[in-house]
């Protein structure tokens, strides 16, 4: 090895080490961002969101610990062949670095109606064990969506839900299958992490549905009502005011 | 009818693409950073140190398999998509952008910390715990130590995306194959939070003992069945690299490198290794959660067979950390059979798309296989067998 090539090969490695602390602050920078301005809860349970701060001063940790590893000639004997990533490639950091670039570029945004489509066919009831922990109710306060379906599902008998008051909010979902005046007021409940998803909603009745945008956030008040479909008895919204609303910081339920 | 076919051509797909994986000759090598050749020469360097095998960078002359395989899945995707879907359709999956950058962050972001984690717990390892320490509470006879790997696995509390790394270093310092194997696929279903949260879900019950139970069963014998395997069979050649005193050899510390922060730099290496399986398996858990309705795969079916695989199947597509997969798990209890919901808790969390790839930073490619498919037979066998012979 010559001193040409010896002297590329350190400023090589400084190089890798440099950017390899670059790309682990720029990962805890995004974290702890997303913790910051509460953006995390698009993605994860507010159960684990807190994780994200500990995780961000991890990494600068590791950053300083980057920073701090001597060159290979300082470090003298035995690490001259093994070095993990001796051989530096750019575009692998790159990959790593993949969340952060996504993460900014494009710009944030809870799942909505357009995952619904990719989804289509889930039921629109809850599955029967997920649940409204019904800490809003027990409160004195309302239901959403996910709790008026946990107490459909509890209860032997519909009608006695007939002419009771909803007010709940959740996006627009229609369909083909919709009539034009029907869409439906609907929440994605989040287990772990979005990948978990699962589509819920309630079906309202509203003369200019076929006017909303899907993905709009509403808020739906009105009567609930029954109606028959295939045979089996289903309660509706029949909404007396519909607002648009922005999109909530927390847009996910939780079982 | 359609949907089926569409299963069926994406499975087909899907099969062939493991195909390539299995068959071509360069390793599923991710960051083409390690691709190197040995020449066998020897010569001393200039600083007196002899190397036995002389490595030296390879011309990066063809682009990394990878992304032709992953260029391939999303033809393979899209051909089926295109052919049954009018246009507007296809729009309508562009404008999906935006859901699959959303559910790549979420799976990313969920596993971060735990995966930080691991490759912390790691780097400690890496630097305190020296080969004669841990041989000495290594039990000499195989058999043996494959049960007190699975064991391990009850008390550590590492997921999945913390035990790859933590099982890296611990290879590295000498850990026998078929103990780690045991431990690798025990830990992440049954540590101790992961037994926590299936309480919640299911409290003792069926499910709950039937989780430890078959966790246990089949990671002792996956690990068992590693006993009789070599491990340059097994190893991928870049674990192998023993001839290198950094690789195997604590590191030193030295005045300006006290071992606190040798430990976080190797901590910070092993992180930025396993970031690229994570990522990779993220961003392919996400492609397919927005282009492949979940009910394709629920729409297998309900019967005491069909119920077990599709709930399999999910596990392995959806990726959940093993953390809190009981609760998803909740939301299938009404429409599919304890067999079903047990394969998913047991299978699921110690093989799905992200853990298979970060398997793949140890091990060689076919061997990945066949621990993928070793331990879903045995989830099946087990599981059918409760479905058709227990009726729990």
């Amino acid at each position: 090895m010559n001193e040409d090539t010896r002297i590329d090969e350190q400023l090589k490695e400084s190089l890798q080490d440099a950017s390899k602390a670059l790309v682990v602050v720029a990962l805890g920078v995004f974290l702890i961002l997303l913790a910051y301005n509460g953006q995390v809860l698009f993605y994860i349970n507010r159960r684990t969101a807190w994780l994200m701060v500990p995780a961000g001063m991890l990494l600068f940790v590791i950053a300083e610990a980057f920073r701090r590893r001597p060159s290979k000639e300082e470090r003298d004997t035995d690490c001259h062949c093994g070095q993990e990533d001796h051989h530096f490639a750019p575009l692998s950091l790159l990959l790593v670095a993949l969340p952060v670039i996504l993460g900014f570029l494009v710009p944030p945004a809870p799942l909505g109606a357009l995952a619904m489509s990719a989804r289509e066919g889930v039921s629109f009831t809850a599955p029967a064990a997920i649940s409204g922990d019904g800490a809003n109710v027990a409160q004195g306060g309302e239901r959403n969506v996910l709790e008026w379906i946990t107490a459909f599902q509890n209860s032997s008998d519909l009608s006695s839900f007939a002419g009771k008051e909803a007010h709940v909010t959740g996006f627009v979902f229609r369909d083909a299958a919709h009539a034009a005046d029907r869409f439906m007021v609907s929440r994605f409940i989040i287990t772990c992490c979005v990948a978990d998803a699962i589509p819920v909603g309630l079906p309202v009745r509203w003369p200019d549905a076929a006017a909303l945008a899907a993905d709009q956030w509403v808020e739906v008040s009105g009567p609930l009502a029954l109606e028959e479909v295939a045979g089996e008895t289903v309660p509706y919204i029949d909404a007396t005011t519909i607002t648009a609303i922005a999109a909530p910081n927390q847009p996910y339920l939780y079982p | 009818m359609i949907k089926m076919t569409l299963f069926k051509f994406v499975m087909a797909n899907i099969l062939s693409l493991t195909n390539l994986f299995v068959n071509s000759e360069m390793p599923l090598d991710l960051t083409d950073s390690r691709e190197r050749t040995i020449t066998g020469r020897e010569y001393p360097r200039k600083d007196g140190y002899l190397l036995s095998i002389d490595v030296v960078p390879r011309k990066r002359s063809r682009p990394p398999r990878l992304w032709l395989a992953l260029g391939l899945l999303v033809l393979a995707l899209a051909a089926p998509l295109s052919g049954i879907l009018p246009p507007s359709q296809i729009v309508a999956a562009v404008l999906r952008f935006p859901t699959f950058v959303t559910i790549f962050l979420g799976i990313f972001l969920e596993a971060v910390p735990f995966l930080l984690a691991g490759s912390v717990a790691s780097g400690f390892i890496s630097v305190y715990l020296d080969e004669e320490t841990l041989a000495r509470f290594v039990p000499r006879q195989a058999i043996l130590a494959t049960f007190i790997g699975a064991t391990m696995g009850l008390l550590f509390p590492v997921c999945e995306c913390g035990v790859v790394p933590l099982t890296r270093s611990l290879y590295r310092k000498g850990l026998p194959l078929s103990m780690g194997i045991s431990f690798m696929l025990a830990a992440p279903a049954i540590n101790p939070i992961v037994l926590i949260g299936t309480y919640t879900a299911f409290g003792w019950g069926a499910v709950f003992w039937g989780r430890i139970g078959l966790s246990f069963l089949i990671a002792t014998a996956v690990g068992l069945t590693f006993t009789l395997a070599r491990p340059a069979d097994v190893f991928n050649p870049q674990m192998l690299e023993t001839h290198c005193a950094c690789h195997a050899a604590t590191p030193r510390a030295t005045e300006r490198m006290p071992r606190f922060w040798l430990a976080m730099v190797a901590a910070g290496d092993e992180f930025i290794d396993m970031s690229h399986y994570l990522v990779i398996g993220a961003l392919l858990t996400a492609l397919i959660q927005t282009l492949i309705p979940q009910t394709v795969l629920l729409g297998i079916g309900q019967g005491p067979l069909t119920s077990v695989v599709a709930l399999s199947a999910l596990a392995f597509l959806l990726s959940v950390c093993s953390t809190v997969d009981a609760f998803v798990a909740l939301a299938f209890v009404n429409t599919f059979t304890t067999g079903a919901i047990l394969a998913f808790l047991v299978f699921g969390p110690m093989v799905d798309i992200k853990s298979a790839l970060m398997y793949a930073s140890m091990f060689k490619r076919h061997v990945v296989l066949y621990l993928i498919l070793l331990t879903f037979l045995m989830t099946l066998l087990t599981t059918l067998y409760i479905n058709l012979n227990l009726g729990w």
